[in-house]
């Protein structure tokens, strides 16, 4: 299949189920907010060793926001509700509490919840006031600005995260820029964000090591310096390969997204210096979710 | 919508305890079955179809127009669906409510939700005292729900709350929020004198200073909290003139006689 001059390899980018939340955050000025956001999703680009996957979903206007105030939704993702638990306390409470004039509040509905404020509230040593709005409970903090809002729990969903295709580019420079076409439109994708720095990961990886300590290794069929090795999978045309990663809420989401960001690389075509899209699996033995690359783009799977 | 209505024959000069009809029960009874149940009235137990004039049709509103005559517990420990007072509202009225919706048109006697622990209770007029109080004897009133009073509360709303919200647009009389153990109450009138007598815990919110303070309340100056935002936007539907009204307040917390954690903000 080659649309537009980009040969689409008939693959699957292969997913796990993963445990995720959304947070608000809002502040007095979207300048903070999006501060709080930026940091607290700071180091979260892989589970292998942040903990978790997180990124900015979107901004929202005042009138989108509990407190009517500029604000940020967040999407966190992590294997476990335990560790989802640990890392949202620390990353509120390093990061959003600690900010300017910010508020924190849940963006999840669901009867599973992932404690907020009632973990947090203890840092008001005695001066915390839990207050019910509209049957929910919240938190307010004496902070040295004023007071620290924040929603006494959050909704856990059943996310998807390890969604991605690859782009094989003739040179770094096509390749970003059929990376930041596809960021920019899949950024636009409700309940889905691109953990990556910059939406993009150039260091995508393989399960196992030869070194024992390492559980992944760089994904040497991939790395364009190596492609004269038999086991390389580029063509020789190929000079540099950038991967886009996507959590989701849902699988529907991650689809949506794979669609949006694979259509934009295709827009820039074989003109654009781009000659194809692959997508990252194990086999299929490992995740559950199987995107596929042809399917996808051609609005089915 | 369709529902009963009932309409007070003249006659009793005694209260009428209403306690009994309530929506989620009467949903489920015949026509004969509703009028034969006995209601307490004086030293007597009359049946329903006796003292009330029973019209309208099977439905999720239950309405009850008390005319000239007086009632008793209206919508007491009611739990669900919605019930209309279209009239005088009576003693007791929503005493322990669970649940639903409670509109009176008119005014509402002496502990009106009084051990409310959950619902809404909305009085068009003026509420008695202890609005949002407790039943006598209890250790704790109020324990969730909203109250709203369009008009004015006598003394002692919010008198031993625990949890939830009383709203009251009109004035409020001494010792509001006596005692409070936690939740909300909102005065947007005149506001009497003495108010968080002894309040553990719980927010005051008044848009005029009181006639008088306590003590044993410490005044933290003038600040803009980010709770009355949410507690703005929630309660806008039922009362458009909180709009802007704490945007500043100034922050007192008290009573420092009791646990002393309580707070008092008063409109800037």
């Amino acid at each position: 299949m080659i649309v537009n001059g980009v040969a689409i390899e008939d693959t699957f980018a292969e997913a796990f189920a993963m445990k995720a939340t959304r947070l608000v955050i809002t502040a007095d000025t979207r300048h903070w907010a999006v501060t709080a956001a930026t940091s607290m999703t700071g180091f979260a680009t892989s589970v292998i060793a942040c903990g978790c996957e997180a990124g900015i979903e979107r901004e929202l206007a005042p009138a989108e926001t509990p407190d009517g105030r500029p604000g940020v939704a967040v999407l966190l993702f992590a294997m476990a509700t335990k560790e989802l638990q640990k890392q949202i306390q620390n990353r509120v409470g390093q990061c959003v509490l600690t900010t300017a004039g910010s508020a924190c509040f849940s963006g999840l509905e669901g009867a599973e919840r992932l404690k907020l404020g009632a973990v947090l509230r203890y840092f008001g040593d005695g001066h915390q006031i839990a207050k019910r709005i509209a049957g929910r409970r919240y938190w307010r903090l004496p902070v040295m600005d004023g007071e620290f809002l924040c929603a006494d729990d959050t909704g856990m969903a059943r996310g998807v995260g390890g969604g991605n295709f690859l782009i094989l580019a003739q040179s770094p420079a096509a390749a970003r820029a059929a990376a930041e076409r596809a960021v920019e439109a899949m950024r636009a994708v409700p309940n889905v964000i691109l953990p990556f720095p910059g939406g993009v990961v150039r260091s995508g990886s393989k399960v196992g090591s030869r070194y024992r300590a390492l559980i992944a290794s760089t994904n040497d069929a991939y790395c364009p310096t190596l492609k004269g090795y038999a086991t390389s999978r580029l063509p020789p045309e190929v000079g540099a390969v950038l991967e886009i990663v996507i959590d989701g809420l849902a699988e529907t989401d991650i689809r949506t997204a794979m669609r949006t960001g694979m259509e934009a690389v295709c827009g820039l075509g074989g003109a654009g210096g781009v000659v194809g899209i692959t997508a990252g699996n194990y086999g299929g033995k490992l995740g559950p979710f199987h995107f596929h690359l042809r399917a996808i783009l051609q609005g089915a799977g | 919508m369709g529902g009963f209505v009932f309409t007070l024959r003249a006659g009793p000069a005694q209260a009428v305890d209403v306690g009994a009809l309530l929506p989620e029960r009467l949903a489920a009874l015949a026509l004969e079955e509703i009028a034969r149940i006995p209601l307490p009235c004086g030293n007597r137990a009359l049946p329903c179809g006796e003292l009330f004039a029973i019209t309208g049709t099977p439905g999720e509103t239950l309405t009850l127009r008390p005319e000239g005559g007086r009632l008793l517990r209206a919508g007491a420990a009611m739990t669900a669906g919605r019930l209309v007072v279209e009239g005088q509202g009576g003693e007791e009225l929503a005493r322990s409510m669970a649940g639903g919706e409670i509109l009176v048109t008119g005014d509402a006697g002496d502990g009106a939700g009084a051990a409310m622990k959950a619902g809404v209770l909305v009085i068009e007029g003026s509420a008695g005292e202890a609005a949002g109080g407790g039943l006598a004897g209890e250790p704790m009133g109020m324990t969730g729900g909203l109250v709203v009073v369009h008009g004015s509360a006598g003394p002692r709303a919010g008198e031993r709350m625990r949890r939830g919200t009383v709203l009251i647009e009109g004035a409020a009389g001494d010792f509001a929020a006596a005692r409070m153990f936690a939740g909300t109450l909102i005065v947007l009138g005149a506001i009497g004198r003495y108010p968080g007598f002894q309040m553990r815990r719980g927010s005051i919110l008044a848009a005029h200073p009181p006639a008088a303070l306590l003590p044993g309340f410490a005044d933290h100056g003038t600040h803009s909290l980010g709770f009355v935002r949410l507690l703005e936007a929630w309660l806008r539907p039922l009362s458009p003139h909180l709009a802007g009204r704490f945007a500043a307040t100034r922050r007192l917390t008290g009573d420092s006689a009791a646990r002393g954690t309580g707070e008092l903000l008063i409109a800037a």
